[in-house]
This record gives C-alpha cells, sequence and structure tokens, in this order.
C-alpha cells in the first residue's frame, strides 16, 4: 500500500497531476472524518478537505517517503483546522447528528439514553479548546498510536500525554458539567 | 492508595499501557470508592462513544471537485509565468531599442539606409499580419498543447533570462551614462 502511495507521489511529482486523484481516492475518508471531528459542521469539513488535499499537492515535494502518507495527510489537515478553529473562536457550531447506533436488541428507553450520552460527549468534544480537541480526536476517534501523535503534532511525548490527560479530564468536566443541566443520564456523583 | 494516583491509573488504563498489578489496585480501588469507580466508568465509556462516533463517507463527487480546483490554480500560475515573462521580454526589448540599438545606429549612420528599407520591411509585416490572422486559430489551438507541455519549466527560465537580460541591461544603461558625462 505504502510502496504504491510512493509511487503515485513520484508520478505527481514528475509533472502528472492526474495521478493525485487517486491519493485522494485513497484518503478522502480519512482527511474527512478528521476535519469533520474537528470543525463539527458538514460544509466547513467539506472545504477544509478540499484545501487540505491542494496544500497537500503544493508541498508533495517536501513529503518525508519515511514517514506514512497517511500521517502526512493527517498534519496538515490538523494544522488547517486548527487554524480555522483560531480563527472561528467563540462560535460553536453544534450540530444535531444522525446516529447509526449499531448495537441491536437495545430497548426503545437504552436506545434513547444511548444517543443522548453520544449526543452530549460530540457536544463536549466541541466545546474543548482547539489543541485538546485535536489529542482526544487523533487518539479516541482515529486510534493514532502516540508515537503517529508526535509525528502528526510535532510534539514532544511528554506534551503529548500530559496535554491528553488533561483534555479527558477537561472532557469529564465538561459531561459531568452538561449532565447536571440537563437529564442527568450519567449518574454523576459529586 | 490515594484518589489522586488512581487518576494515572485510569489513564494508564484508557492508553491500553497498564500492567498486571496496577489492574489490580485500580480494580481494588473502584470497590471501595465510589468517586473513583465513577470517574472510570464515565472516562471509558466516554472513550467508547467518541471511538464509536459513526464514519462518514467523503461528499460524491470530493475527488473530481479537488482536481479541477488544483488545475484551476494552476493554470492561474502558469497564466501569471507566463504574462511576467512576456512582460520582461517586452521591458528588456524596449530598453535595448532606446537605449543601445537606436544610439548605436545613429552613431555609425546606418539609420539612413534601414529607411531606404522601411517600405519592404513594412509591406513584409503585412503579409505576416495577414498569415497571422488566418493561422491564428491553429497556432493558438498548438500553443495551448505546448503551454501544458513547457510552460512551467520553460516560461520560469523565461523568467530568469529576462530579468538577468535587465540587469545586464541595466548595466549598459550605467555604462552610457558614465561615457555620456
Amino acid at each position: 500500500m505504502d510502496g504504491a502511495d510512493i509511487e503515485i507521489i513520484n508520478k505527481c511529482l514528475g509533472g502528472n497531476e492526474e495521478a493525485f486523484e487517486e491519493l485522494v481516492n485513497r484518503y478522502k475518508r480519512l482527511v474527512f472524518n478528521t476535519s469533520y471531528r474537528m470543525l463539527g459542521s458538514h460544509e466547513e469539513a467539506e472545504d477544509a478537505s478540499q484545501e487540505a488535499f491542494i496544500r497537500m499537492y503544493k508541498s508533495l515535494n517536501r513529503y518525508d517517503p519515511q514517514y506514512k502518507f497517511s500521517t502526512w495527510a493527517m498534519r496538515i489537515t490538523t494544522n488547517y483546522c486548527l487554524d480555522l478553529l483560531r480563527k472561528r473562536k467563540g462560535d460553536t457550531v453544534s450540530i444535531e447528528e444522525q446516529y447509526n447506533l449499531k448495537d441491536e436488541g437495545l430497548s426503545p428507553e437504552e436506545e434513547y439514553v444511548r444517543y443522548e450520552k453520544q449526543q452530549m460527549v460530540k457536544k463536549a468534544v466541541d466545546s474543548l479548546p482547539a489543541k485538546y480537541k485535536e489529542l482526544i480526536i487523533l487518539f479516541h476517534n482515529r486510534g493514532l498510536s502516540y508515537s503517529e501523535i508526535m509525528e502528526v503534532t510535532g510534539e514532544s511525548l511528554t506534551i503529548v500525554k500530559n496535554r491528553l490527560y488533561r483534555a479527558r479530564q477537561m472532557l469529564k468536566d465538561i459531561l459531568e458539567k452538561l449532565d447536571k443541566e440537563s437529564v442527568n443520564i450519567w449518574n454523576v456523583v459529586k | 492508595m490515594e484518589c489522586g494516583e488512581i487518576s494515572g491509573l485510569i489513564m494508564k488504563y484508557m492508553d491500553g499501557d497498564i500492567s498486571e498489578v496496577e489492574q489490580k489496585l485500580l480494580d481494588k480501588h473502584k470497590l471501595s470508592c465510589e468517586k473513583c469507580s465513577k470517574e472510570f466508568e464515565i472516562l471509558t465509556e466516554m472513550a467508547e462513544f467518541i471511538s464509536g462516533l459513526p464514519e462518514l463517507s467523503a461528499p460524491a463527487g470530493f475527488e473530481s471537485r479537488v482536481m479541477e480546483r488544483i488545475r484551476h490554480q494552476r493554470s492561474r500560475t502558469s497564466m501569471f509565468n507566463m504574462l511576467m515573462g512576456t512582460a520582461g521580454l517586452l521591458v528588456f526589448a524596449y530598453y535595448m531599442t532606446i537605449f543601445v540599438i537606436v544610439p548605436g545606429f545613429q552613431e555609425s549612420g546606418i539609420l539612413q539606409i534601414i529607411f531606404g528599407y522601411g517600405s519592404i520591411v513594412l509591406k513584409l509585416i503585412g503579409e505576416c499580419i495577414t498569415k497571422i490572422i488566418v493561422y491564428l486559430p491553429i497556432t493558438i489551438d498548438n500553443l495551448l498543447i505546448l503551454r501544458s507541455i513547457l510552460v512551467r519549466d520553460y516560461m520560469n527560465m523565461m523568467l530568469f533570462v529576462a530579468g538577468g537580460a535587465m540587469l545586464l541591461n541595466l548595466g549598459l544603461i550605467r555604462v552610457i551614462n558614465l561615457q555620456q558625462e
């Protein structure tokens, strides 16, 4: 897979711009979902993903083949999303999302609780400060390892670990706060 | 064990990096401490929800929109390079004519002879213009094909040559100025 990636990249660098379409095809899902989780809106995520791919195309000659292309793509995508989030500042986008609740055999009440919890978690993730949100998404949603996160963010292991720990605690605090304000489905003990 | 230390163990558990001994300590503490037990429950459930957020498909026609934007940007850049190259050459030709060729001819006295040939040259130019009008559509078509092949490297080179020539030209102007002084 990676060998094929590098072949495509070499083709692009050799002047065959159409070869890039194959890379877009391979990584669009990764880039789009990362952008969507970072930005929280479908339209913004599409714009950001397109821009991220254009940035990849422009800086393809700076790609270092010792890293996986997916890591490099994530790096460019998250950096661009972080820029957007910094510009956006206080405005939070919260979109109700249609979840596909895969667990079968749940009672309607259980399904409702599960849906409410998912909504709350999503809302909590959206309200995290950008650099903490980035780590939560990379580790828990994209399933990246610490070393991959270090490559994506360009930060040391200590910083990544501390920031992720802090992000989890913040997320828990936000959830507890949201839960107290609404239906108390997490049964928070204080 | 203090609750603060347990918090560290919960993080290790979430990282998938907890040892057997630590796992036992954590389990034991959870039995006796409701607060930590709840914290563990919320954090692990939260992580599970985040990893279970549904994966979306990229919007339909995503690749073609990206490629279209890339092509659009590339053609804009190459157009700009071409314009810059042409502008550089025109400026160069203009300065060469004004400061080098015309004064040179005036000094050597061949200007009169050139005027003699002027009418023939004008006639030739007229014929050329007619040909250009006839062959222009074909030429433009060929140029467009050529451009996509050559423009990127060629125009950069032209810019470089034009820049070099401009510098040389400035040198010449300076020499001429010095001579006049």
